[in-house]
């Protein structure tokens, strides 16, 4: 009766180290994508953001995002408004504030980013096939919980680390350095307040500490919205 | 003969009421541009979607400025395609005239800055870039205009000319800012020049300023690019100044006077500062300085003993002690504008909510709540009480909640 006592209690200290430390890479992804609701998120079209940025001034920010790869994000600086858009082939902004009131286009070398906004289903979602490397790190705390390291090496080698919460399995926290004319400064996003849309899971509070920003950024949506007609023009390149 | 000696007896009372009856200037900020309006009988809370909204008068182009009103109409500037018009609405928000002044700022937070100033039947406005004018009330006619930039080589500033125009009698003041040229005061009638005053030679800071009127001299008091001023409005000349501690240039807020003390609220370091004004106006001594309280364009309310205003660094309304310097109270309701009326104060914040706030004494008590749904752009505007209504300038719409506990 001791030894089956001993036996259980060892079975259940072994079952209860094991449910986080002993996922693989597609297992971590695997319960991502359902915790994210991308079943749901295949069946949508549009997505339309609204909301803040906070810094030392407040800028609203509108998103559009289309299937499969259309992004356009119109943010106020100084209360006026620019545009960076990607129109799944090429990215172009403005910046009527600055001495150059006309669209210019973003050259193809500085299209990651933009690239990854506009990839409607995520970074994760067939990462084989869009050129990334990704890595399970391993398991760590960050504050109380455990989360899961992701090594994401990007297209242009470019390394970001995700931490992914062990038991929602939603992105915590995204991390990393960038190299900016020759400086080394921390990439340090947060993700909180997540709220299902339609089954599909957003970070509605995204706080910006990266290092090289003048303060930090939180970007807050009030609205989320999901399938809206969104017009094609929008992500068309206007000559002035 | 006994016509005659009626008509000049009605001509003297008419003369002698005249001089008594004090010249009421409608302007930024109520009567002494203390943010105070003298209104009564104001609902002492709001519905949960916030007071009804009378009306919303869109179409009067971006800008920041609150409008003034008389009892007949509403007159409000606005830029459209980079020109500043003043508006004139009436009382139900429909818009009666419009008239063209010249350029308006649209560099970086694009629209009109400024708040019309009325004497009787003339409107005195400022553009961005510097055009000051006059214009006839009932009739939109401009009656002279000036460009600051040209006429006295006003230099610009980052964020455009802000300051709406003070009144003192016949005189109109303006402040060009420039090392020869920087305060001015014009005949108000006509636009020619009374005085020219250097003051400290510094660029202008977007003051809107405060008159002082004291049995010896009046002191017209605002701030240049690194100092406050004190200036005698019969001649120009500078009384005194107090220099800023930090390096910053924008100094928007009206100070405030008040049985010999002058209070005055400035961000990038600066702060809060008490001033003792001597009786005679000619100097100031320093009673004690707040760096934390450090409101840079929403304004600030003095209730007896207490400061009421936002921080700026800080996103959060204080409570400070007008004896000592200290806060009392912080509340978070993110930054901004500031005004008070029947005893409650109106706080309007840059995420557009609009609350009702009890100042009592040390704290800062909320009481309702409601978002500004309407409009365009950001939420900088000052509120005005007006009549029972509350005026809210949302970027391209001026709305009218009624705020009347009926």
């Amino acid at each position: 009766m001791k030894k089956l006592f001993i036996l259980v209690g060892v079975l259940l200290i072994a079952a209860s180290t094991t449910t986080a430390q002993d996922l693989d890479l597609n297992q971590v992804l695997d319960k991502f994508y359902k915790a994210n609701g991308i079943e749901k998120l295949q069946n949508v079209k549009s997505v339309i953001m609204t909301g803040n940025i906070t810094t030392w001034v407040i800028m609203p920010i509108k998103i559009y995002k289309v299937r499969p790869n259309k992004f356009r994000q119109e943010k106020d600086n100084a209360d006026i408004t620019g545009l960076t858009v990607y129109d799944g082939q090429s990215g172009w902004f403005t910046a009527p504030w600055s001495k150059n009131p006309n669209p210019q286009v973003i050259p193809e070398t500085n299209l990651v980013d933009l690239k990854i906004l506009a990839d409607f289903d995520g970074l994760f979602y067939n990462w084989k096939e869009k050129g990334y490397n990704l890595e399970l790190v391993g398991l760590e705390k960050l504050g109380d919980s455990d989360v899961y390291r992701i090594k994401v090496t990007r297209s242009d080698n470019i390394v970001e680390y995700y931490l992914i919460d062990s038991k929602t399995f939603l992105i915590q926290k995204k991390v990393g350095i960038r190299n900016i004319r020759g400086k080394d400064y921390k990439v340090d996003f947060t993700f909180s307040d997540y709220r299902s849309v339609d089954g599909i899971m957003f970070p509605f509070d995204i706080m910006n500490n990266s290092e090289g920003q003048a303060s930090s950024a939180e970007t807050q949506y009030e609205t989320i919205e999901l399938n809206l007609p969104v017009d094609d023009s929008l992500f068309v390149m206007p000559t002035k | 003969m006994r016509l005659k000696k009626i008509f000049a007896l009605s001509m003297l009372f008419a003369l002698f009421t005249g001089s008594i009856v004090a010249q009421e200037v409608l302007q930024f900020r109520g009567e002494n541009r203390t943010g105070i309006y003298k209104e009564s009988n104001l609902l002492k809370s709001w519905p949960a979607n916030g007071p009804s909204l009378l009306w919303e008068c869109e179409g009067i182009g971006n800008g920041y400025g609150s409008p003034a009103i008389t009892s007949k109409n509403i007159f409000i500037e606005g830029e459209i395609d980079t020109v500043n018009y003043l508006f004139s609405l009436d009382l139900t928000g429909k818009i009666l005239w419009k008239t063209r002044i010249g350029k308006e700022w649209v560099v970086n937070y694009p629209g009109v800055r400024t708040t019309p100033t009325i004497v009787n039947d003339l409107v005195y406005i400022t553009t961005g870039w510097g055009i000051v004018a006059c214009v006839e009330a009932t009739t939109g006619k401009v009656k002279w205009s000036l460009d600051m930039m040209k006429d006295f080589h006003a230099k610009q500033i980052t964020f455009g000319f802000s300051e709406s125009v003070l009144i003192e009698d016949n005189k109109l003041y303006i402040s060009p800012g420039s090392k020869d040229t920087n305060i001015v005061a014009l005949d108000r009638f006509s636009g020619k020049v009374i005085w020219i005053s250097k003051g400290l030679g510094e660029k202008t800071a977007y003051c809107s300023p405060l008159l002082i009127k004291l049995p010896q001299r009046n002191i017209l008091v605002t701030f240049s690019a690194h100092a406050l001023l004190g200036i005698d409005t019969k001649d120009g000349k500078l009384l005194w100044s107090h220099k800023q501690e930090s390096e910053g240039d924008v100094h928007v807020n009206t100070p405030y006077y008040e049985n010999g003390y002058i209070y005055y609220m400035t961000g990038d370091g600066n702060g809060t500062v008490k001033l003792k004004l001597s009786d005679d106006g000619s100097s100031i001594t320093q009673v004690w300085r707040n760096k934390k309280s450090d409101n840079t364009f929403g304004a600030f309310i003095k209730v007896n003993d207490y400061l009421y205003t936002s921080g700026y660094e800080k996103r959060q309304y204080y409570a400070v002690n007008a004896n000592n310097g200290e806060i009392t109270d912080s509340v978070k309701f993110d930054r901004g504008s500031i005004i008070e009326a029947d005893n409650l104060l109106y706080l309007y914040n840059e995420r557009g909510q609009v609350g009702l706030f009890n100042p009592n004494g040390p704290k800062l008590e909320q009481i309702s709540t409601f978002k500004v749904t309407k409009g365009t752009k950001a939420h900088y505007s000052h509120p005005v009480i007006c009549n029972g209504i509350m005026y809210i300038r949302h970027g391209k719409s001026l709305l009218a909640y009624n705020i009347k506990n009926n």
